[in-house]
């Protein structure tokens, strides 16, 4: 699931048109954010949620179009619907890529 | 209901309707003149608040923009601008990045967002306060000081906390990204905004450490490869660019360049000169604009002005002329040191200065510390480009050595003395603190001689800070006041208006506007204000002042500046009448002609002149700008006030208002169109014209070999030009009355020649090649030159223009070397009667400039 949700994600990244920063700043971060989850990195489950949820709320409320408000949806319904996708870090940050 | 078209409902619900913050169709128009009047009432943080439904744009120097109709041009009032009404005399609490006051809104940052309603659903957005208008009566917005309690999806909450929980995450997606270093105080270059207001929205913490990121974010690491130094003058460092736009607005909007623009898109987006070339082999012209622009720190000045070594290797010094000046008024060498940037910054008049201009110029403030003897700071009847704040002790006014005033400190321009208790500010006279700044700003000679007394400390301004202040709001409220004051003195003093009446009548005058004048204000905050008695307006060139057949309304003083005044005659000609320049007034004939302001009997005067059928309280012309205009307004009422408390006064402005109608017609009459050559080049604007006489010519060149002869080979002269009459007037500089190419140099390099009766506008060395004074001069004088070697830190070119140098018989050598007396160098009004022409306005003229020139 997570890598689908990547695969939406990195859509989203590359159709960004740059000009708002939520959107051009946030979808970069979610992608990162994936790509170390599936590295067995990112952070405990609480704060993986924490910062999906977070974050998910400014590209929403903020962003000019709606290309940066639905950009979060991918992360927010593997949490919402596959909690279980999200696991305790196995290796450091220091780590990943 | 009536069906319409498929297309015509497109049209209708797609392009011309919008949605407002609550979802409901609203129609999408232009905000008009009606608009500036009408108002809406809105909630901002629990407090109602009435603003006007349109405010009127501005200039990047703050001056009101108007249509070639001379209608304003009204844009609408965005909910930052009500913020700003909303809390008054307190700083706006809506944090901005990319929004400045001086440029158009482009919302890309989005710190600025707020709430609108009460409660938050689901699918609901926030807006940017910087750029949404305020469109609808009755908005509730909540910014991120507000303490009131919303309910979002279903939760009660406090909405400032909300609102500023949003913020908060914007900026720390930008502070992981692009905020990299802490600037070490000792070398601080530019103020980081968005350090700055990220201290300001993070939960508590140290002070002056990065804001820890709460969130998973990823920081990204400094990239050495995208920092580019191939600029002499200005290092971009991409990793800092947050993308705020605001050095793309500044290199189009506030100077006109148009170098920086957008490459890439989405996570590769980016600032690029010329569409991605280095910023050194760019067409980027070093002026500076766009470093001081920016809030990150993304694009930093190398080095500062005067520390960039001279051709000697040597850094400059920065106040050459007055050192040697108070030195041998001393006989030792004077204290005058260089204010640094730091102590400039935690003044109040400078507040809102970019530091980054501050640091990138220091030097151009310099402190006069005297001991027991005192210094005139500079003379009467002399150019001169600088201006003094007193912080010490006094200065004297002088005049034919005769003391006309006595200036001391201003607790209002400087803030409270260290120690000292804060005085009231409305206690204080704020015209007080700074002197000299007329002849600095208006490029005209001192009308008096300044002389700081023993004992006092000076502040010694250069003339692009006192420029940079025009364009801060908070050093506009202080210094505007003071303009029309001294505006008026001036008036006063020189008025055309005021010539052959008694002494005390004048100031008996100046005193009831004085006293009527009321508190200055910029623009219309709050709606149904009265218009204001006088104000003091700066016009920018081509906008129209008066125009024909509209209702009078007010009466001007022109204190800076040419007018031209036009009128449409009966057979449908426009013909241009009369030219007119510094201290002339005008908009007495429409006013006196309504028997309302000036009595029936002067009405019925003015209409047996005029012939014809008379439209009381009229305009009879229409004014226009030529240039950089200053005025000084007095509305209808005052105006009547002023005339019925003296009576000569009417009786006066009555003779003169028939003279002029008398000499109107005459003009119509007589020369006609013929004015127009004459204003239409500028050649009005000429005091040392360089003019050839085409029938004595034989074209053998001496004078542009001359002149390349003494300017290191390269010729100033170009030999093309208008053709007046027998006369040609090649594009050498002219030494304008009002000088456009001085307005904006961002170094100050360009000025009037210090020195009694001098004319020369000359270049200085530190000129740093923006060519922005050969984009501003309107005749081409200016020439761009990049054939000499230049030292480190500069850009490849520097400004040159005719400097009239001086051969052994006193004329420049163009003038000298000509073997048939072809080539002269004459002021304007007497070109035109040279060619047998004669506009009122040069009649004037000639007689300013003897005035002037042969004291």
């Amino acid at each position: 699931m997570l890598a689908h949700a990547q695969n939406c994600l990195e859509f989203f990244e590359g159709e960004s048109c740059g000009k708002c920063v939520p959107c051009r700043l946030g979808c970069q971060q979610l992608v990162q954010l994936t790509v170390h989850l599936r590295q067995g990195g990112g952070g405990s489950p609480e704060a993986v949620r924490q910062t999906v949820e977070r974050l998910g709320q400014v590209m929403e409320l903020t962003s000019i179009c709606g290309l940066g408000r639905a950009a979060p949806n991918p992360l927010l319904s593997v949490l919402e619907h596959f909690p279980g996708e999200l696991k305790a870090p196995t290796r450091k940050p220091e780590d990943l890529k | 209901m009536t069906e319409l078209p498929l297309d015509d409902l497109f049209e209708r619900y797609e392009s011309l309707y919008a949605r407002t913050v609550d979802g409901q169709l609203i129609q999408l128009a232009k905000p008009t003149l009606a608009d500036l009047e009408r108002t809406y009432s809105i909630t901002i943080d629990g407090q109602k608040v009435t603003v006007n439904r349109a405010v009127p744009s501005t200039d990047e120097q703050g001056n009101v923009l108007r249509d070639d109709q001379n209608d304003v041009i009204p844009r609408q009032t965005t909910i930052y601008d009500a913020a700003n009404l909303r809390y008054q005399g307190q700083p706006n609490p809506i944090p901005i990045l990319c929004h400045q006051n001086h440029m158009k809104p482009v919302g890309v940052c989005r710190v600025c967002c707020v709430m609108t309603g009460n409660e938050y659903r689901s699918g609901q957005k926030m807006i940017p306060a910087c750029q949404h208008p305020v469109n609808q009566d009755n908005m509730v917005i909540h910014t991120v000081e507000s303490r009131e309690r919303v309910k979002v999806l279903g939760q009660e909450c406090v909405a400032g906390e909300f609102v500023k929980d949003q913020a908060r995450g914007l900026v720390e997606l930008l502070a992981a990204n692009h905020l990299h270093s802490i600037q070490v105080p000792s070398q601080k270059k530019f103020e980081n905004e968005l350090l700055t207001v990220a201290q300001r929205l993070k939960r508590r913490e140290g002070q002056g450490s990065i804001p820890r990121l709460p969130l998973l974010l990823q920081r990204k690491p400094h990239d050495e490869e995208r920092v580019d130094q191939s600029s002499e003058v200005i290092a971009y460092d991409a990793n800092s660019c947050i993308l705020c736009d605001r050095c793309v607005r500044g290199c189009s909007e506030v100077k006109p360049f148009k170098v920086i623009g957008h490459t890439g898109f989405g996570n590769k987006a980016r600032i690029s000169f010329d569409l991605g070339a280095p910023m050194g082999q760019s067409s980027c012209v070093s002026c500076g604009e766009c470093a001081i622009s920016c809030p990150t720190g993304a694009l930093t000045f190398k080095t500062s002005v005067y520390q960039a070594p001279d051709r000697t290797g040597k850094a400059r010094d920065p106040w050459v002329e007055e050192r040697r000046s108070f030195w041998m008024q001393l006989g030792k060498e004077p204290d005058l040191q260089i204010v640094p940037a730091d102590e400039l910054a935690a003044i109040p008049l400078f507040r809102g200065v970019p530091y980054a201009f501050l640091k990138w110029n220091e030097g151009g403030v310099g402190r006069l510390r005297l001991a027991d003897r005192e210094v005139e700071l500079c003379r009467q009847d002399t150019y001169g480009s600088t201006a003094f704040i007193i912080e010490e002790g006094e200065i004297q006014v002088r005049r034919d050595r005769q003391v006309l005033a006595q200036r001391r400190r201003s607790d209002v321009l400087l803030g409270p003395r260290p120690g000292a208790a804060a005085r009231r500010v409305a206690e204080q006279d704020p015209n007080d603190g700074l002197v000299g700044e007329l002849a600095c700003l208006g490029h005209q000679p001192r009308s008096a001689s300044l002389v700081a007394r023993p004992g006092s400390s000076v502040l010694i301004l250069k003339r692009n800070l006192l420029y940079m202040l025009q364009r801060n709001r908070e050093a506009r409220r202080i210094l505007f006041p003071l303009y029309q004051r001294r505006a008026l003195l001036v008036f006063r003093e020189k008025g055309e208006l005021f010539k052959g009446l008694p002494e005390d009548l004048g100031q008996a005058c100046i005193d009831f506007l004085f006293q009527e004048q009321g508190q200055w204000e910029e623009l219309p905050d709050a709606p149904d204000r009265p218009p204001r008695p006088v104000q003091f307006l700066q016009i920018n060139p081509g906008q129209k002042v008066i125009r024909q057949d509209t209702r009078a309304e007010y009466f001007y003083i022109i204190h800076r500046g040419h007018v031209s005044v036009e009128g449409i005659d009966q057979q449908g000609r426009s013909l241009i009448r009369d030219y007119m320049g510094p201290l002339r007034h005008f908009g007495e004939i429409g006013l006196l002609s309504d028997p309302a302001v000036g009595g029936a009997e002067t009405a019925r005067m003015l209409a047996e002149v005029m012939g014809g059928p008379v439209r009381a309280g009229r305009r009879t012309g229409t004014c226009t700008a030529l240039d950089h205009v200053e005025l000084v307004r007095i509305h209808k009422d005052t105006f009547r006030g002023l005339l019925k408390a003296h009576p000569p006064l009417l009786a006066h402005l009555r003779d003169w208002a028939v003279q002029r109608l008398r000499k109107n017609r005459q003009t119509r009459e007589q020369i006609g169109l013929q004015v127009e050559p004459f204003t239409e080049p500028g050649l009005y604007q000429g005091q040392k014209l360089m003019v050839l006489d085409l029938e004595r010519c034989t074209r053998c060149q001496e004078c542009v070999k001359a002149c390349a002869e003494t300017h290191d080979g390269v010729t100033r002269l170009v030999l093309e030009g208008n053709r007046f009459g027998k006369f040609l007037v090649p594009s050498a500089c002219r030494s304008c009355h009002d000088p456009l190419c001085l307005n904006g140099c961002p170094v100050d390099a360009i000025h009037r020649k210090t020195g009694k009766h001098t004319l020369a506008i000359v270049i200085e060395d530190h000129c740093i090649g923006c060519g922005l004074c050969a984009h501003n001069c309107p005749y081409g004088s200016i020439h761009m030159d990049s054939r000499h070697a230049r030292r480190a830190g500069q850009s490849e070119r520097i400004a040159t223009n005719c400097d009239l140098c001086e051969s052994l018989d006193g004329n420049p050598r163009c003038v000298h070397r000509c073997p048939h007396d072809a080539a002269i160098r004459i002021a304007g009004y007497d070109l035109a009667r040279r060619v047998g022409l004669q506009p009122e306005g040069s009649a004037a003229d000639e007689q300013r400039w003897q005035e002037q020139h042969t004291g």
